[in-house]
C-alpha cells in the first residue's frame, strides 16, 4: 500500500458501504482487511467501527459519542488532579503523614497515599511517553488546544535538578555570580501558544487515566507503543470537529484494543492460557502445524519464541515496521473479530516470509533477523500469506 | 505540584545527636522533588541524608558548616525565583526589614533563611519570607527551648501551599500556610 494513487473504485466501494443509513460491518471488515486507503479522515472513522466505538447505526452517533466523550471529561475530573486540587476540603491530612507510619493499615490510606501511589505510575508513563517514537517529530508538537487541566501532570513527577545561582554579594551589590542550567533543559518548546500542549502529554494523560481506572493491570511499559500510532490517526484527522475529540475517541478504542490482549500484559496471568506462555504456546503450535520446517529450525537452533515473539503480539508489531506499514497492518487486524488470532496468523505468516534465512540455522543471524525483522518488507505480502494460514486454520478448526 | 522541602540547623553533631525519629519516619524518598537547606548541617553526614530524599540538593552555608557552600543562592523553581541564605550575617538576626533588604538585594520573590532556630513565615511588600526553624530543635544563642520545625512547600503555577511540621513535646503538629504570588489579594 503505502503512497501508491489509491485506485478510485476502492474509495468508491468503501464510501458506498459508509453511505449505508445502518453499517454493513461484515462488509467493512471484509473491505478493511484488504487495507483501507488513505483517504484523509477516512481511516479514523473505519477504526472507530471496527473497534465497535462508533455504532453500525449512523444516526445513533452523535448521541454515543456525546456520552462517551462527557464519560470520559468526568474521569478527566475525576483523575486528573494537581496536588492543590486535592487540598480543598477540610482535612487535616498531610503530605507526608500517614504512608510511613507503621501504624496506619490499608484501610485509612489518605488521599495523600493515593496522590503519591499515583505519581509512581505516572513517573513510569511520563519516562516512556517522552521518548515515543523519536523519529517522529508528531508527537512531540502541539496539539493548538489548551490544556484541558491548568496543570500539566508531567510536572507531579518532575525530577530535574533546579536551575540555581550562586553568588556574593557586599553592600555595593553583587560581586560574583554563578549560573547553573537545570539538569535537563526543558523540551524545546515549538512555536505558538505557550498554553497549549503537545501531543505526548495528551497520550501521558490518557494512559494515566487507564491505568488509574484498571487497578489490576495499571500499566506497563508496552502500552504506550499501542496507543501511540492509534492516537496518531485520530489526531491528524482533517476534520476539526474530530480531531477536538481525538482523546476521548483514542481513550475508548484503546480500551477496546486492551480488551483483547490486556492478558499478555498480565503478569499474574503469565502462565495461563490467556497469559503470555498461552499465547506464545499456542504460537508454537500453529507454526508446527503450518510451517514445521521452519519449526524444527527454530528448535534445533534453541531459539525461544520469547526471544521475538513475545514483542511482537505484545506490542501488536508495531516496533517491527515503519508507522505507514503498522497501520496498514492493524487495517487488518482491527477488521478482525479476533485480534489476537489475526495477530497470531501474521506473525506466522512473517516467519515463513524468512524462512529461508531461518532453515540455514545459524543462531546468531536468525535472533538478530527476527529481533530487528527487515523494514522494507511489503506488508501487504505478510497480510496475502496470513490469509492462506487463517483459512487453514478455519479449515482445521471445522 | 511539585514538592520542595525547607529544612536547616541541624548542628548535627554538636548541639544535637540526630533528626528527631518523628521526623524521620515522615521523610522519605520519591515524594520530595526538591531540598533548600539553609546550613549548619553541619558535617557531611547530614548532606548525605539529605540526598537520600531527593537528588536535587540546594544547600547554603551557615557559621558552622564543615562542608564549603556558597553564602547565598537562588534557585528557580516553577514560577518562582526562591532566595537562599542562612542569616547570621543578616542583623539584626530574623530582622524583617534586614531581610526584606537581603530579598530586594537578591531580587527574588521568595526569601528563605534560617540561624533563628524559629519557624516563621510572613509578607512583606508581597514577598514571602520563610524561616523553617531547626529540623533538631537545637539551641540557639537566643534561646534554649527549641520546638524542631520543618516546611514542605508545594508549589503550584502562582500559589505555594505550606505545611509546616513542628513537634511540640513529643506531639506532632502540622500547620497549613497559603501563599499567592504578589501578595494575598
Amino acid at each position: 500500500m503505502s503512497n501508491a494513487p489509491v485506485a478510485s473504485n476502492e474509495l468508491k466501494e468503501v464510501e458506498a458501504l459508509l453511505d449505508e443509513d445502518v453499517i454493513d460491518l461484515r462488509a467493512l471488515r471484509q473491505f478493511a482487511h484488504g487495507g483501507i486507503p488513505d483517504q484523509p479522515g477516512l481511516r479514523s472513522k473505519v477504526w472507530k467501527l471496527l473497534l465497535g466505538y462508533l455504532p453500525p447505526e449512523k444516526a445513533r452517533w452523535e448521541e454515543s459519542l456525546a456520552k462517551q466523550r462527557e464519560v470520559y471529561q468526568g474521569y478527566l475530573s475525576t483523575y486528573v488532579k494537581s496536588s492543590h486540587d486535592l487540598d480543598d476540603d477540610e482535612d487535616d491530612s498531610d503530605p507526608l503523614g500517614a504512608l510511613s507510619s507503621p501504624s496506619s493499615s490499608g484501610s485509612n490510606s489518605s488521599k495523600w497515599d493515593i496522590f503519591f501511589k499515583e505519581n509512581e505510575i505516572l513517573y513510569q508513563i511520563d519516562m516512556d511517553v517522552k521518548r515515543l517514537t523519536p523519529e517522529l517529530a508528531f508527537y512531540q508538537t502541539q496539539t493548538g488546544r489548551p490544556r484541558p487541566i491548568p496543570s500539566p501532570l508531567h510536572l507531579r513527577v518532575q525530577r530535574q535538578v533546579a536551575e540555581s545561582a550562586t553568588f556574593k554579594a557586599d553592600r555595593d551589590g553583587v560581586v560574583a555570580a554563578r549560573q547553573k542550567r537545570a539538569s535537563t533543559p526543558p523540551p524545546v518548546e515549538p512555536a505558538g501558544d505557550p498554553e497549549a500542549e503537545c501531543h505526548w502529554e495528551v497520550i501521558e494523560r490518557i494512559l494515566f487515566v487507564y491505568a488509574v481506572l484498571n487497578t489490576a493491570i495499571p500499566y506497563v511499559q508496552g502500552m504506550n507503543e499501542i496507543l501511540g500510532p492509534l492516537y496518531y490517526v485520530f489526531a491528524s484527522d482533517p476534520d476539526p470537529a474530530w480531531r477536538e475529540w481525538s482523546e476521548a475517541d483514542a481513550f475508548f478504542c484503546f480500551l477496546a484494543i486492551m480488551a483483547h490482549v490486556r492478558d499478555i500484559f498480565d503478569r499474574e496471568n503469565d502462565k495461563s492460557d490467556s497469559g503470555v506462555k498461552g499465547v506464545l504456546n499456542r504460537l508454537d503450535g500453529m507454526l508446527l502445524a503450518h510451517i514445521p520446517h521452519v519449526h524444527m529450525a527454530l528448535h534445533d537452533m534453541n531459539l525461544d519464541l520469547h526471544f521475538f515473539a513475545f514483542r511482537w503480539i505484545a506490542l501488536l508489531l508495531s516496533q517491527e515496521f515503519r508507522l505507514p506499514d503498522v497501520i496498514r497492518l492493524w487495517d487488518s487486524l482491527f477488521a478482525s473479530r479476533d485480534i489476537l488470532d489475526r495477530l497470531l496468523c501474521l506473525c506466522v505468516a512473517m516467519l515463513q516470509h524468512v524462512s529461508g534465512t531461518l532453515e540455514e540455522r545459524d543462531f546468531a543471524t536468525c535472533v538478530k533477523l527476527l529481533q530487528n525483522f527487515p523494514r522494507d518488507v511489503d506488508v501487504a505480502i505478510i497480510v496475502e500469506k496470513s490469509n492462506a494460514i487463517e483459512a487453514e486454520v478455519a479449515g482445521n478448526a471445522r | 505540584m511539585v514538592f520542595v522541602l525547607v529544612i536547616g540547623d541541624f548542628h548535627i553533631p554538636h548541639r544535637a545527636s540526630s533528626i528527631p525519629k518523628a521526623f524521620t519516619d515522615k521523610l522519605v524518598p520519591g515524594k520530595i522533588q526538591h531540598i533548600l537547606c539553609t546550613g549548619n548541617l553541619v558535617t557531611r553526614d547530614t548532606f548525605d541524608y539529605l540526598k537520600t530524599l531527593a537528588s536535587d540538593v540546594h544547600v547554603v552555608a551557615g557559621d558552622f558548616d564543615e562542608d564549603t557552600y556558597p553564602e547565598e543562592k537562588t534557585v528557580r523553581i516553577g514560577d518562582f525565583k526562591i532566595g537562599l541564605c542562612h542569616g547570621h550575617k543578616v542583623v539584626p538576626w530574623g530582622d524583617h526589614q534586614s531581610l526584606s533588604t537581603v530579598r530586594r538585594q537578591m531580587n527574588v520573590d521568595v526569601l528563605i533563611s534560617g540561624h533563628t532556630h524559629a519557624f516563621e513565615s510572613f509578607e512583606e511588600d508581597g514577598h514571602l519570607f520563610l524561616n523553617p526553624g531547626s529540623a533538631t530543635g537545637a539551641y540557639s544563642a537566643t534561646q534554649t527551648q527549641v520546638t524542631p520545625s520543618f516546611a514542605l512547600m508545594d508549589i503550584q503555577g502562582p500559589k505555594i501551599k505550606i505545611f509546616v511540621y513542628k513537634l511540640v513535646g513529643s506531639e506532632f503538629q502540622v500547620e497549613k500556610i497559603e501563599y499567592t504570588k504578589g501578595g494575598s489579594a
